[in-house]
């Protein structure tokens, strides 16, 4: 039989009308998360019983501020900050005579100052207390440890006779973390 | 007188009678007869004839060949294989699928198949009609249960009935065709095949 | 010789002729040769399906979910202890896979929870491991899980064991387990950017 024309022998090949991937399928989960620039201090206060403040004896300097009662004295606090931008300051609050709160005479003194050092991660930062304020913020960075408080230079603003009664004064510590400006 | 024989003149009498009537009576010619000239008496001699009827598929223009699609079940099928008939009077056609569908091999759990299903459309054209049908290829099989009306095989009374002659008349054509497949089942990969049978017979 | 003296055979005029001796009416029937028509035609259609995995419904080829876990660290800067729960009690982290094979494989890769910036060190860490892990639903049953820690190198694609089921359901169910720093002392370095990532790859096999 002749081949005909009209006998159709079509052999279509494979258009590239769709695409040649979609062979696999692949599940991706993203997953998203924060962690907050924070300070914390685990260790938050600790105390410093600096007892009798004043010189004993009968000398010329009886009854005016040992210093050695406050300079040395140390204490370590416990803390950390997660981020690198994290700042630290410390802030000397001079002990004061809570039992005797008028103006002293003459040649008495009722207030003690002293310069308070907190050292955190090899950064150190201080203030005195005869300021009001914290000191400057000094950088402490990512640290997790010990924030160790120092006192130093003691003194009393006349050098003059500590009045007697209770004496009670504070060193603050500041962790900062960074500021992250709003979005 | 001589020996040779008084003859008669011989008549040849040669009929091809395929008739009832059988043999005819001689009649004998001869001249001096009156009509006769010469001894030749012209006959008129009626002769008729007639053609039978005859269909089938034009000669060379039968339904044959093989269409081959790939990624069928993302790009769909579409087809057509185009014959002529050559019938004289009426005629039906119709088509037997042998799976039912386009089927590749192997047996699957539930959720999968191996049988893809499509449309088989007809178009027959004839000179004073053209006739048209669609079914779905699973109604037919030799087994289909709710078969199409044009599954063959072709008889006189069964198929898709051309109400008309159709000598060389173009734009006949068997049409496959689906969209592109959407389950629910899921086709396995691999080959798959069918093949579709197409008769055509004089209707009655 | 004929009564006349001619000799008819050689004389004659009387052609010899053919005398169509029919009787009234009759025909001449031709009959027409029975034509060998070709009454019958076989066309052939043929396919072929590709092997792939698709992700239903839509035929598209990707699936997954973003898990937004927030703050990562507790009030003592640690890994949150409950950062399990809250991952796997995430949305989108199912998925329904078909492929057209019968041998699919799979492969799980799970990335740290990494900051963007921030560094470890110090008794601090910035990444956070866990344990990526695939449960899939295969026509005979459950497959896996198919597990990978972020810590080790990617998963190597693995057979599931059978073809995916094609219910109707989800058949990829993917949970996580295990966040860890290096070490449960550890803080978390700050960063607002954490991120890390599971990837699940089913391919169609031979």
């Amino acid at each position: 039989m002749k081949t005909s024309i009209l006998a159709v022998a079509a052999v279509i090949a494979a258009t590239a009308a769709f695409p040649a991937a979609a062979q696999n399928a692949t599940g991706t989960v993203t997953i998203n998360g924060s962690v907050a620039d924070r300070c914390q201090f685990t260790l938050p206060s600790d105390v410093i019983n600096a007892g009798e403040l004043s010189l004993q004896g009968s000398g010329a300097t009886a009854g005016k501020l040992d210093s050695s009662k406050l300079d040395g004295q140390t204490r370590t606090l416990q803390g950390w900050c997660n981020g690198t931008a994290a700042t630290m300051s410390v802030e000397a609050q001079r002990l004061v005579n809570t039992t005797f709160t008028t103006t002293p005479p003459a040649g008495f003194d009722r207030v003690v100052n002293y310069t308070a050092t907190a050292a955190a991660n090899s950064a150190n930062a201080t203030d005195t207390s005869v300021t009001d304020g914290a000191g400057s913020a000094v950088p402490v960075g990512l640290f997790t440890g010990d924030v160790k408080v120092t006192l130093s230079g003691s003194s009393s603003p006349t050098s003059g006779l500590l009045v007697a009664g209770d004496y009670s004064g504070q060193v603050l510590v500041t962790l900062t973390p960074a500021v992250t400006p709003a979005p | 007188m001589t020996g040779r024989a008084s003859l008669t003149a011989i008549v040849l009498a040669i009929g091809i009678a395929l008739l009832p009537q059988g043999a005819a009576a001689q009649t004998v010619y001869a001249a001096g007869q009156p009509g006769v000239v010469g001894g030749n008496r012209q006959l008129p001699v009626m002769v008729t004839a007639s053609v039978g009827g005859h269909c089938g598929f034009a000669t060379g223009s039968a339904p044959s060949g093989t269409y081959t699609q790939p990624d069928f079940d993302v790009v769909g099928l579409n087809h057509d294989f185009s014959f002529a008939l050559d019938c004289t009077g009426p005629s039906r056609v119709a088509v037997v699928s042998a799976n039912g569908g386009l089927l590749t091999g192997g047996s699957v759990p539930t959720g999968y198949t191996t049988l893809a299903p499509y449309t088989v459309a007809l178009n027959v054209v004839g000179s004073t009609a053209t006739a048209t049908g669609s079914c779905a290829v699973s109604t037919l099989t030799a087994t289909a249960g709710a078969p199409c009306t044009f599954r063959g095989p072709v008889s006189q009374s069964q198929g898709l009935l051309l109400n008309s002659t159709s000598v060389n008349q173009p734009g006949t054509y068997l049409r496959v065709s689906a969209p592109a497949y959407s389950g629910p089942s899921m086709l396995v990969s691999g080959s798959y095949s069918d093949t579709l049978t197409v008769t055509v017979s004089a209707a009655s | 010789m004929l009564a006349n003296g001619s000799n008819f055979e050689r004389d004659s005029t009387v052609k010899k002729f053919m005398l169509m001796a029919l009787g009234a009416g009759s025909m001449i029937a031709l009959a027409a040769p029975a034509a060998a028509q070709n009454v019958t035609g076989t066309v052939n259609i043929t396919g072929s399906v590709a092997g792939k995995c698709l992700v239903v419904p839509g035929s598209g080829s990707t699936f997954g979910t973003t898990v937004a876990l927030g703050e990562l660290a507790d009030a003592t800067g640690k890994l949150r202890t409950n950062i399990a729960t809250d991952f796997n009690a995430a949305a989108g982290l199912t998925a329904r896979v078909v492929c057209t094979t019968a041998a699919p494989t799979i492969s799980v890769d799970a990335d740290p929870i990494t900051a963007a910036t921030a560094t470890g060190g110090g008794g601090y860490d910035n990444s956070i491991d866990f344990t990526a892990s695939v449960a899939v639903t295969t026509t005979s049953g459950a497959a896996g899980p198919f597990t990978n820690d972020s810590a080790a190198a990617a998963g190597a694609d693995t057979l599931i064991g059978g073809r995916l089921a094609n219910n109707g359901s989800d058949n990829i169910a993917i949970s996580a387990s295990n966040f860890r720093t290096n070490t449960a002392s550890d803080l978390l370095a700050a960063d607002p950017t954490y991120t890390g990532k599971i990837t699940v790859v089913i391919k169609p096999g031979a």
